[in-house]
């Protein structure tokens, strides 16, 4: 999932309240999960921006609504008598689902109430891990699903550094070794030799470097 | 000034939530909830929003919440609303958390009425309810 955290409230405020109505927009997918911009962070900040207006005597009309996915065409089309009728947008969506809005509705400006951080896990309550940089040439059955380019600090493909000290990274101690979690992992799926392969430097263009990347599937066209 | 409090309904019998309320006429709205892990910050926000000045949780005793933690996932929301109060300007005091430790809820009531007395009204309220 997408793993983002809210804005500093000063720096949402600043960009709000230049506007008369304003429609906070939330998102019931990846952003609820990671307690940004699912219904009850829409509804906090709602009340809270409400409460920051009537304190500074702002006059604004503050509304909100939370869609099941911001970055859907079709969830955001059947808003458009809502969304028109406000001056702009706060989105609580991540990067993706600001950018459908503001894509869709073109004459209404979107403020970004989230930065969008990383694709990740839930690692526990309360706590999310980055653990896929999204590269475009997954090696994962390679490494026993631990992914070495965003859990290990020196991005290695070929590991272990040999720096680290009782699973720890030597970089940033409180990170466990990604190399020591592999090695571990392929202990316990017997599949060692796994090791002996060279990998060669990775292919960077399938990620970066030519626009967006876009996927295209004609079975799933309409 | 008006004082919202949210407490586990284990805690005060019906009849003597009217008996409290026609006590503070005007200036005391009590809220049972099933338990006060039901408490969400957005309550706690919408309180202060539209209705009350000053808002107050009374849990039960630490260890005694009948679904296990309540009491305690309570006690971070009332901290996050009150960070959240913060970074707007509006003073944190307005919302407080009270554990019913010695089971005397009135008291714990009194006190709440005694530590909202130094604040003032919200200035986007308009209560015609005498002050006490």
């Amino acid at each position: 999932m997408i793993v983002a955290e809210q804005k500093p409230i000063k720096e949402i405020m600043e960009n709000a309240f230049k506007f008369k109505r304003l429609l906070l927009l939330g998102c019931n997918s990846c952003v609820a999960e990671c307690a940004a911009g699912g219904e009850k962070e829409t509804n906090e900040l709602a009340s809270l921006l409400r409460m920051a207006a009537l304190k500074q005597g702002i006059p604004i009309q503050i509304d909100e609504k939370t869609v099941e996915r911001q970055c859907v065409r079709e969830l955001l089309v059947p808003l458009e008598e809502l969304i028109l009728s406000h001056d702009a947008i706060l989105s609580l969506g991540c990067g993706a689902g600001a950018q459908m809005v503001s894509e869709i509705y073109p004459e209404i400006p979107v403020i970004p109430g989230l930065n969008t951080e990383f694709m990740g896990e839930t690692q526990e309550q309360g706590v999310w891990l980055e653990n896929c940089v999204g590269c475009g040439d997954c090696m994962l059955f390679y490494f026993g699903g631990i992914c070495p380019l965003v859990r290990c600090s020196k991005h290695l493909l070929n590991g272990p550094c040999g720096g680290s000290q009782g699973g720890r990274c030597e970089v940033a101690p409180e990170v466990p070794c990604a190399w020591q979690l592999i090695i571990d992992r392929l202990k316990a799926q017997n599949s060692l030799e796994r090791l002996y392969e060279i990998y060669p430097p990775k292919d960077w263009s399938k990620k970066q470097g030519k626009g967006p990347r876009k996927i295209i599937r004609e079975d799933q066209k309409v | 000034m008006r004082r919202a409090i949210f407490y586990c309904q284990r805690l005060l019998p019906e009849r003597e939530r009217i008996l409290l309320e026609s006590t503070y006429k005007d200036t005391l709205f009590l809220f049972p909830m099933p338990c006060s892990g039901r408490i969400q910050v957005t309550h706690l926000l919408k309180a202060l929003e539209v209705h009350s000045d000053a808002v107050a949780v009374i849990t039960c005793p630490l260890g005694q919440c009948r679904y296990q933690d309540g009491n305690l996932w309570v006690t971070k929301r009332v901290d996050r609303a009150r960070t959240l109060l913060s970074s707007i300007g509006i003073e944190p005091e307005r919302l407080m958390l009270l554990r019913n430790s010695a089971l005397d809820f009135n008291a714990l009531v009194k006190e709440v009425m005694e530590s909202t007395k130094a604040l003032t009204g919200l200035n986007w309220h308009n209560h015609t309810g005498e002050d006490r």
